[in-house]
């Protein structure tokens, strides 16, 4: 099965970082910087996955765990290794991150659909994998990532326009 | 996606159009201001000139952009304009409403390009119609053409077609167009608008943004060059104080250009009224003052909706018709004043009528009517919250639903509005005066003064435009200052109970384990205001203020009520920008909440006042809190009448509610016979006397109750007094719960008092003043009644605890006075200061409503009644209170 990958990113090159053991990637369109961590400060009452806000030069920038907003069990012993800020919805948010890594040019092809294999609540922040040489790449769907509503219903949203 | 509009898509220039409609909607509002003074008598000499210049050039770019609809308008009215410029046609007050016509219907459709992209379903037809018939009927010289088929076709006539249509009767038009750029030149010039750039308004957000930042570098710098080591005075000190100085004028500089005067929000109001009028029936004059005042343009946009609001409500509401008017004698015409100014750093704007006010007792009547409260909750707010209830979503006092407002949102809405922009909302009003509504709005939303505070590590910012004042309290001071209320925390601040609200409870901060129970031996409490509701935000830390650039949340974050943004500080740092409303609505803290202080006051009041009255009712010992009793009486029970279920008795001119405890309290029956009644007599504003069968004693008594709620919902509890079970009776519930008509706001005798002196001999004011004075009272005297109503009625005054007056004076005499003050201050006591013996004037003053008549040699009594409301000799301040 196939997937419009191309609606994610039309350039087909993707940023990737790891994260719990896996490889994500995100369309580099959507991507405005990638930095080493930062100093957070929290917010009271906020949702969980919101962990602080950063100061982007005079931005302010939420900060999201994505272990916590995948419901991914935090691990003590890995401590983010990086934020990729990425723009979704006209607003920047930081992804806490375990490992930054390489860009990677994925045609629009290589894309295919998530496997039934994928637990459910992963597919609702993935919408395709990249079967790579030794690796899988997941690709992220940045609309899922800010919002804090039930994760399910980002099963019911495509792709994104424009 | 849901637009399936069949209009054909053109594609337009967006730089072109984005001018057009600029250019247009200011046109508009200027041609609309012309003709709502050419309506009110006071026509521009070259009314036409200019209104046909407008027309004509949004006729010409509406035709080049495709805006179909305004093209024909447009062209339809340029028609008119054109014979109303050379003299064809006479100009009327209906023309001018034709026009004014046009202007609306010219402004709905452009904006709607602006927000749509498209004109909208306005049909232009019928007005074209009227327009026509118009200019049929009005001249008989030069009837128009009429060709409605070119100019209404569905599909564009592109600019050249349109061209010669529109030449066949607007004289020479072609040719005419270099000479109407020059004129349209001269007029630009003429309305000051020389010399300025239009520019985008996210330019300046990012001028702001990147200003920020250099500040923070700038900072940072600074920071660097005092690190130790380093010497100063050299060059590069030099560069960085220059630096400094640049980068904060470059910051005014910036915030300049946000800046707007309020007059293009103001210019909308008069033909507001004017329309409000026609359609009501009401005649109203609307006075605007201070256009010139200076304020965001962020700020422009958030106030323009609420302001028109209050205005519309002022008329409706506000403003009686003209015959109710007549009747009250009041002139036939009200007056709605729209006032900004600058005060303290923030921009005050006023909207003021003359009308009929605001009647608390109907607006409680009204709320519970509504279900928005019980009729017992009612009864306990006092007349300013009364006021308030305005602000409750779903409250709406317009008898009947009109077009105009009484639709259920709206001052609810305004508050909403006004708060989200960083302002607040005030409200005063004075029954058959009018009302006065008061937005106070910072200077700018983009830089506020806040204040930075510090909770559990957590830095927050709170706004300067909220806060009132910063308490703080010693080892000493600090044990025992917080009391807990009905599971409210409570704080004493100059005999007011001010809520406290613990920001790391609200917020759930976690503390670290081994700080926990370290508690603070100090308190810092930021006392903050909302409307004008008070509460406290106890603090670990107060730190400086700063000015602070105020940023956005994130959207998922913006939900959160307790913060109103957030903002980067000197250090680099970042902070949350506390919402003090919505602190208050996690909290719980609501006017329900003060009340229920308020209503405690009296318990507390117990524990701190130790002289107690001892009373009997039945077979039981009571007591209440001898500071709270007025005075002891025994009155002949024959004298006791009973009316509308209301127990009153004759006592000292007026009429005094009975109260009977025994209904409430579980006590004996009480005996209803003998010769009198003793009664013990509580000052509520109004006096209210509770039925008793003896008075036993004053005494120092230990307060030690026990549980409320095991002796009754109207005691306070149980303490023993001479060997005697004593119940402490809640004289308030009590008589909240019997007698809630009769209660007005409980008066505090917290503040110095202040009063004010008639009399028309310089030697007995001066006499009486200066006594007054040397008893700590702030007096203010005056020589006649008209000096008294002008201090009386001016606002930037303060209100008075009570006026004494001579009747005998020139001018307004006291009867004057008596009676003026009734309807204008009616909760004033006033107390007439006389040599006449005569009881009938002592009665015709008691008639005219004086508090007390009194002779100029009883200054003992003077005294006494000035000590009732709580403003004499200062015997209950809470200083002393506390002290004891």
């Amino acid at each position: 099965m196939t997937i419009d990958a191309e609606a994610w990113s039309p350039s087909g090159i993707w940023a990737t970082f790891r994260l719990a053991g896996e490889l994500f990637a995100v369309p580099v369109e959507h991507v405005q910087e990638v930095m080493m961590p930062q100093p957070l400060t929290p917010v009271p009452l906020a949702p969980a996955h919101v962990v602080g806000l950063i100061n982007l030069r005079g931005h302010i920038v939420p900060a999201i765990d994505l272990r916590a907003r995948m419901a991914v069990p935090s691990d003590p012993g890995v401590q983010p290794g990086g934020v990729v800020v990425i723009r979704t919805a006209g607003e920047l948010v930081g992804l806490l991150v375990d490992a930054i890594g390489d860009v990677l040019t994925l045609p629009a092809a290589s894309w295919r659909g998530t496997p039934d294999t994928l637990s459910a609540r992963h597919r609702v922040f993935v919408f395709g994998i990249c079967p790579l040489a030794g690796q899988i790449v997941l690709g992220l769907r940045v609309d899922t990532l800010s919002g804090d509503g039930d994760v399910a219903d980002g099963e019911s949203r495509g792709a994104p326009h424009g | 996606m849901s637009q399936g509009k069949k209009t054909p898509k053109v594609e337009r220039d967006p730089e072109t159009l984005e001018i057009f409609i600029d250019e247009s909607l200011e046109a508009l509002q200027r041609d609309e201001r012309l003709l709502l003074a050419a309506e009110g008598g006071d026509p521009h000499p070259d009314l036409m000139g200019v209104l046909f210049r407008d027309i004509h050039t949004i006729k010409g770019t509406s035709g080049f952009l495709s805006v179909d609809r305004v093209l024909a308008l447009s062209h339809c009215a340029e028609d008119m304009l054109a014979k109303l410029r050379d003299g064809s046609l006479a100009p009327s007050p209906m023309l001018y409403a034709r026009l004014l016509s046009v202007c609306d219907a010219l402004r709905t459709m452009i904006c709607s390009v602006r927000d749509t992209d498209d004109e909208g379903d306005i049909d232009v037809e019928p007005l074209i119609a009227e327009i026509r018939a118009d200019l049929q009927g009005g001249s008989q010289a030069a009837p128009p053409l009429p060709q409605p088929a070119p100019l209404h076709a569905p599909s564009l006539a592109p600019p050249p077609a349109e061209a010669p249509a529109a030449s066949s009767h607007a004289e020479g038009e072609p040719q005419d167009r270099a000479a109407e750029a020059a004129r349209r030149d001269a007029a630009a010039k003429a309305d000051g608008a020389d010399g300025t750039v239009r520019v985008n308004v996210a330019v300046l957000d990012r001028l702001m943004n990147l200003i920020g930042e250099l500040v923070l570098a700038r900072n940072q710098v600074v920071q660097g060059s005092r690190a130790p080591g380093r010497e100063s005075g050299g060059p590069s000190q030099v560069a960085l104080n220059r630096l400094n100085v640049v980068t904060t004028e470059l910051q005014e500089q910036i915030m300049k250009t946000r800046m707007q005067p309020v007059a293009r929000t103001f210019e909308k109001i008069p033909r507001m009224v004017r329309d409000l009028c026609n359609s009501t029936g009401k005649r109203v004059v609307s006075r605007i003052e201070g256009t010139t005042t200076e304020i965001d343009k962020a700020l422009v946009e958030a106030i323009r909706d609420p302001l028109m609001h209050i205005v519309r409500n002022a008329i409706d509401h506000g403003i009686e018709d003209p015959t109710t008017r007549g009747a009250m004698g009041k002139s036939t015409s009200g007056t709605v004043v729209v006032r900004a100014s600058h005060e303290g750093g923030m921009v005050l704007i006023e909207v003021e009528d003359d009308g009929r006010g605001m009647d608390p007792v109907a607006l409680r009547a009204h709320a519970v009517k509504k279900g928005l409260m019980t009729t017992a909750e009612a009864a306990q707010i006092g007349d300013r919250e009364a006021l308030e209830l305005i602000f409750r979503p779903g409250f709406s006092t317009a008898a009947k639903v009109t077009d105009i407002s009484g639709r259920g949102v709206g001052m609810d809405v305004v508050r909403t509005h006004v708060e989200r922009a960083g302002g607040q909302v005030e409200i005063e009003s004075t029954v058959g005066r009018g009302s006065c509504i008061r937005l106070k709005m910072p200077l700018t939303l983009a830089i506020i003064p806040a204040l930075l505070v510090e909770v559990a590590g957590h830095r927050f910012a709170v706004p300067q435009v909220s806060l009132l004042e910063l308490v703080y309290l010693d080892e000493t001071s600090a044990a025992g200052a917080l009391e807990n209320v009905r599971g409210a925390e409570v704080h004493r601040l100059r005999g007011e109970m001010l809520p406290i609200v613990r920001l790391d409870e609200v917020l759930r901060l976690a503390r670290p384990a081994d700080a926990a129970r370290a508690a603070p031996q100090t308190l810092s409490i930021v006392v903050v205001a909302i409307g004008t509701r008070r509460y406290g935000i106890l603090v670990d830390a107060i730190h400086d203020t700063e000015e602070i650039v105020i940023k956005p949340l994130h959207g998922q974050l913006k939900r959160l009520p307790s913060y109103a943004g957030a903002t980067v500080l000197g250090d680099g740092g970042v902070a949350l920008i506390l919402d003090v409303a919505g602190v208050a609505a996690l909290s719980g803290i609501d006017p329900g909440a003060q009340r229920a202080a308020a209503a405690a006051d009296a318990a507390a009041e117990v524990g701190a006042h130790q002289r107690m009255l001892l009373f009997r009712v039945g077979n039981t010992q009571c007591a209440v809190p001898l500071a709270m009793v007025a005075r002891l009486e025994q009155v002949p029970r024959a004298n006791l009448e009973r009316v509308a279920g209301t127990e009153l008795v004759q006592y000292r001119g007026g009429l005094m509610p009975i109260v009977r405890p025994e209904s409430l309290l579980p006590l004996g029956e009480a005996s209803a016979h003998g010769g009198d009644q003793a009664i013990v007599v509580f000052d509520f504003g109004q006096m209210i006397g509770m039925a008793v069968d003896a008075i036993l004693d004053v005494v120092e008594a230990p307060a030690e109750d026990d549980e409320p709620e095991e002796a009754g919902a109207f005691t306070l509890g149980r303490t023993v007094v001479h060997g005697r079970a004593t119940l402490l009776v809640d004289v308030y519930r009590i008589v909240r719960e019997l007698a809630p008509h009769f209660v007005r706001e409980r008066r505090r005798p917290s503040r110095r008092g202040r009063v004010l002196v008639a009399d028309d001999s310089n030697a007995m004011r001066g006499a009486l003043a200066g006594y007054l004075r040397g008893l700590g009272l702030d007096v203010v005297d005056v020589p006649d009644g008209d000096a008294a109503l002008h201090v009386l009625r001016d606002k930037t005054r303060g209100a008075f605890d009570a006026v004494i007056t001579d009747l005998e004076m020139p001018g307004i005499d006291g009867f004057g006075l008596l009676a003026t003050l009734r309807t204008e201050l009616p909760h004033t006591p006033v107390f007439v200061w006389t040599y006449h013996q005569d009881p009938m004037w002592a009665e015709r003053a008691l008639a005219s409503g004086a508090r007390a008549c009194i002779h100029k040699l009883e200054r003992e009594q003077l005294l006494r009644e000035l000590e009732i409301l709580g403003i004499g000799l200062q015997r209950r301040g809470p200083e002393e209170r506390r002290a004891n």
